[in-house]
């Protein structure tokens, strides 16, 4: 049916004949039970993924071969047959020739033949051996079906099907909807009429909603269909339903015994059937005479019950045919509609997207060489097509990094639905207000955020909202706000809740804190620390524990989850009138903006939107502010710090040397960075750091300059933390 | 309104096809890979049909029908199982465990959109 | 799913039944309790169906259970407006004409 899911098989297959070929090897100590066991079943599964696959395909030669391999593996699996080293090299032997099998299929062989064909009835021949031979005749033949009680004379005239049916009292709560069976009989005919009953329903008080107590008298005109296939409809809810199905022109007799069989009084079913259109009125008052000789059971009140409801009946009748055929086109424009917008995206293989971003990274490391020889040249010309060429790439990094972009809203739009259950379940009213939908972030990140961001909303609804009697108590509208809301900010995504609720009680989380052992008494706490405790592992201050939140797993696992994706999450709060946390995250990417500096010998990256601003290091402040990491930026407090010391090269102090700093600013918080000279704007591929260097503070990655040269990037949020907390360090021992 | 299907398996070729036919056909689909996968990626979801595999790493389709029917918000929802002709004791015990339906691997797209149709059209 | 009850001030036992989003298995509990307290209150009912955005059969039964049970004691029900997904499911059911539903809302 598409190339592109043969593709995917294709790629499937190959991973699991690996699995399978490590499987069979690693059978290769038969005494041990378990790990055999463990073996066979992986192997199992492997030949039964592919056959399913196969089928999918309709790629028959693999999926018969490997229909007879399951089954050997299947017995074994069940133990009716022991595994020996025979075996495994017969599966062995199966496995390679299974990889010829998939390969021939690919090719577009349809029917196998020469040596392919030889060694696969071989196998086939041994394998059965095992099965005890009985399975070759297991692929029994279909059984013809006949409409024995179809007959062209001596029945009635009705030229319907009558189908008749009495669900039981599961059949909605399995699922089973009856509009959904009978819908579908549209498909193999037309419903010329249709009659709900109600007669089952009991009194009010008795009712149970959630069963199922209706019955259904359906004409249906289907010529071309027999009996088997309108029994095929109703497959699935055999178990649940009594099915009667009699076919068009049916002797009176099947129609007496019908009436015999459902648990209606058989006055109404005559009205039934005859407002059905499956028997005339003559043919019902001949049913209904031989009825009334054969049993005595119609009463005067049921007979007018009966009359009473005949009128419903008819003016039931009328609109069924159009209808229906209305219904059923209706659902053929939707598809066709739905088949259009599909065409406008295509599905793209990941590994093939992720392998051009790579490409594009090498192209910007390519051009930037390229530029660097084009200024040596100085040829007019030659940079011109060079400027061109650079923002030619520019772009097509920019498009290149855009296609693994989505929007951020149906993440988002998915939880309407949560906070419209989870307050209703909570009794609280709860208004979301959604902003930001269409902010975009990379599909990975989307699809990591949506559990932890879940968690958030259901803790600002369940701790954060208080219930409505309280709100009004406090002055506050009934109805509750939780807002979230997305957007771009210097390179990071920023992913905001925000609720009106009672916000985060400092005391209460305190005396936890103490209770708990997290804090000692006595500990000084910034309000920001204090919040940051309700990502500590096994932290709860939920009096009572609700089913949504307040069991103290959860938002240590938040943070654990947002960290891993090199974000970090900030909780602001002020009693009575709210919380809000804010998740701030990479924009992912590969490739950044970047701006080049030296600091010593050494290159470095800071990307770029994250600078403010670069100033000339005014030594006369840096006198001023000696011993303090100090700076007085026009009135604002700015803590800075060599780059240099970090890095442990030295400092440049020779006479007329100018220092800089750069001003970034990440996450609300500003700090300085004194570097030896700033080199410009430089796009930069980020390259990820050996495990070596994973916990080398500061340093997110390396990259490759045109030069050839590497240069580190430097991990901004973790330098500005640095910069901060080294000042503050610095306070408190000055102070001391 | 489209509605929104949420198939089970750990091949990802019959996830492949059976997505494609059944967003060809206009329903929104869902994608998990085993059985916890999936009862992770329902949670939030609104979804009218599932269609599952029996046989999967970790979360096995019988283990996860019976997760299913205990979660109040997806336990009235149709789910089919995908099974093999050999499996009859499986598939009675997906019936017994509260899945109705089913299909028989292996299968053509045009198969499982008439199973489809049939349980929720 | 939400459902008001309200009382209409006109017209004298009239109690009107307003049932948003959704009508199915999963919220029809709720309801048929939630529709229970009033039964005794009133002579007259209207559902106003306007606002469902989903329903499937056991919303139906639902209806058809009420409306049994307010003949059996000799009271009202009526629909009063009907979504389109309501009306294609009564039409489905061929009962739209038992509630005075048009063929065209």
């Amino acid at each position: 049916m598409t190339d592109e899911g043969l593709q995917v098989f294709s790629d499937e297959a190959e991973d699991l004949l690996l699995v399978a070929e490590k499987a069979l090897l690693g059978l290769d100590d038969l005494s041990n039970k378990e790990e055999t066991a463990e073996g066979v079943n992986d192997l199992f599964r492997t030949f039964h993924t592919i056959k399913g696959a196969a089928g999918l395909f309709a790629l028959n030669s693999v999926v018969e071969f490997t229909h007879v391999v399951e089954s050997v593996l299947g017995d074994i699996r069940e133990g009716t047959l022991p595994l020996d080293k025979d075996l495994v090299s017969l599966f062995l032997l199966s496995r390679d020739h299974l990889e010829v099998l998939v390969d021939s299929a690919l090719n577009g062989v349809v029917e196998i033949s020469g040596a392919i064909k030889t060694t696969d009835d071989a196998l086939i021949e041994r394998l059965n051996y095992y099965l005890g031979l009985n399975s070759v005749l297991d692929k029994s033949t279909t059984p013809t079906i006949e409409n024995a009680e179809q007959s062209d004379n001596d029945g009635v005239e009705n030229q319907n099907w009558h189908i008749s049916l009495r669900y039981g009292i599961h059949a909605l709560s399995n699922g089973m909807d009856p509009i959904s069976f009978i819908s579908y009989l549209n498909k193999i005919g037309e419903i010329k009429s249709i009659i709900i009953m109600g007669d089952a329903i009991p009194v009010w008080s008795e009712f149970e909603a959630e069963n199922c107590y209706l019955g259904f008298e359906i004409a249906l005109y289907a010529p071309n269909s027999n009996k088997a296939e309108i029994e095929d409809v109703f497959e699935f809810v055999q178990d649940d339903c009594k099915i009667r199905i009699l076919p068009p022109h049916s002797y009176i007799e099947s129609y007496i015994q019908l009436i015999e069989q459902l648990p209606e009084k058989d006055l109404r079913l005559g009205d039934i059937l005859l407002a059905c259109g499956a028997l005339t009125k003559l043919e019902i008052d001949g049913v209904l005479n031989i009825q009334d000789v054969m049993i005595d059971d119609v009463t005067v009140s049921g007979e007018d019950i009966a009359k009473s409801r005949l009128g419903d009946i008819a003016v039931e009748q009328k609109v069924v045919d159009q209808t229906i055929i209305d219904a059923a086109i209706n659902k053929q424009t939707t598809n066709k509609l739905n088949r259009n917008n599909e065409q406008q995206t295509i599905r793209v293989n990941a590994g093939k997207l992720e392998n051009l971003v790579n490409l594009v990274g090498e192209l910007v490391i390519g051009t930037a060489n390229a530029e660097i020889s084009a200024i040596r040249l100085a040829d007019p010309k030659m940079n011109e097509a060079m400027e061109n060429l650079l923002r030619l790439v520019e772009e097509v990094r920019d498009t290149a990094l855009g296609l693994r972009m989505m929007p951020i809203g149906e993440t988002f739009s998915r939880f309407n639905r949560v906070v419209r259950e989870v307050s209703r379940d909570l009794g609280k009213e709860i208004d979301l207000c959604i902003t930001g939908e269409d902010t975009e972030l990379d599909k990975t990140l989307i699809e990591k955020i949506g559990d932890p961001l879940m968690h958030l909303v259901r803790n600002a609804i369940d701790h954060g909202i208080e219930l409505p009697e309280e709100r009004i108590a406090l002055g506050k509208p009934a109805k509750g706000v939780v807002n979230l809301d997305a957007f771009h900010e210097s390179g990071s995504i920023v992913i905001r809740i925000k609720d009106d609720g009672r916000g985060l009680q400092k005391e209460k989380l305190l005396s936890k804190a103490l209770q708990n052992g997290l804090i000692q008494e006595g500990q000084q706490l910034t309000d920001q620390e204090i919040y940051q405790l309700i990502f500590t592992a096994g932290f709860s201050t939920a009096d009572q524990v609700s089913n949504l939140s307040g069991r103290g797993v959860g938002m240590d696992v938040v943070r654990t989850n947002i960290e891993s994706l090199r974000g970090t999450i900030e909780i602001t709060s002020e009693q009575g009138i709210g919380s809000s946390i804010t998740i701030r995250l990479p924009l992912t990417l590969a490739i950044i903006d970047g701006f080049q500096i030296r600091v010593g010998d050494g290159k470095y990256i800071v990307p770029l939107d994250i600078i403010e601003e670069c100033l000339e290091l005014d030594k006369s402040l840096d006198g001023e502010s000696k011993g303090a990491n100090y700076l007085n930026l026009r009135g604002e407090i700015l803590p800075f710090m060599y780059l240099s010391d970090l890095f442990g090269e030295k400092r440049n102090v020779s006479e007329g040397h100018r220092d800089d700093i750069i001003v970034v600013k990440c996450g609300g918080k500003k700090a300085g960075f004194v570097v030896d000279e700033l080199l410009g704007e430089h796009q930069t591929v980020i390259k990820p750091l050996g495990e070596i260097f994973k916990n080398l503070k500061g340093i997110s990655g390396a990259t490759i300059l045109g030069s050839g040269e590497v240069a580190m990037v430097i991990d901004t949020p973790a330098m500005i933390n640095l910069v901060i907390n080294a000042g503050n360090d610095q306070s408190v021992t000055s102070k001391l | 309104m489209s509605k929104t299907i949420l198939i089970v398996d750990d091949s990802a070729s019959v996830r492949s096809v059976v997505g494609i036919a059944l967003r060809g056909a206009g329903y929104d689909v869902i994608e998990a890979c085993d059985g916890q996968n999936a009862l992770d990626k329902l949670t939030g979801n609104k979804v009218h049909l599932i269609v599952s595999d029996v046989n999967m790493p970790i979360m096995d389709g019988i283990t996860f029908v019976k997760e299913v029917k205990k979660r109040p918000e997806y336990k009235f929802t149709p789910i089919c199982m995908l099974t093999t002709e050999a499996g009859q004791t499986m598939m009675q015990e997906g019936k017994a465990a509260g899945a109705k339906a089913w299909i028989v691997k292996p299968f053509q797209p045009p198969k499982l959109l008439d199973v489809v149709s049939k349980l929720i059209s | 799913m939400t459902l008001k009850i309200s009382q209409d001030s006109n017209v004298e036992g009239l109690c009107k039944l307003t049932i948003e989003d959704d009508m199915t298995i999963y919220s029809i509990n709720e309801i048929k309790s939630a529709i229970s307290h009033e039964i005794e209150l009133y002579q007259k009912f209207e559902l106003d169906l306007r606002g469902v955005e989903e329903i499937d059969t056991a919303g139906i039964q639902l209806i058809l259970a009420l409306r049994r049970e307010l003949i059996s004691k000799s009271k009202e029900l009526k629909i009063s407006a009907a979504s389109g997904v309501v009306t294609k499911l009564f039409k489905s059911y061929s009962i739209n004409s038992l509630f005075d539903l048009g063929d065209n809302v």
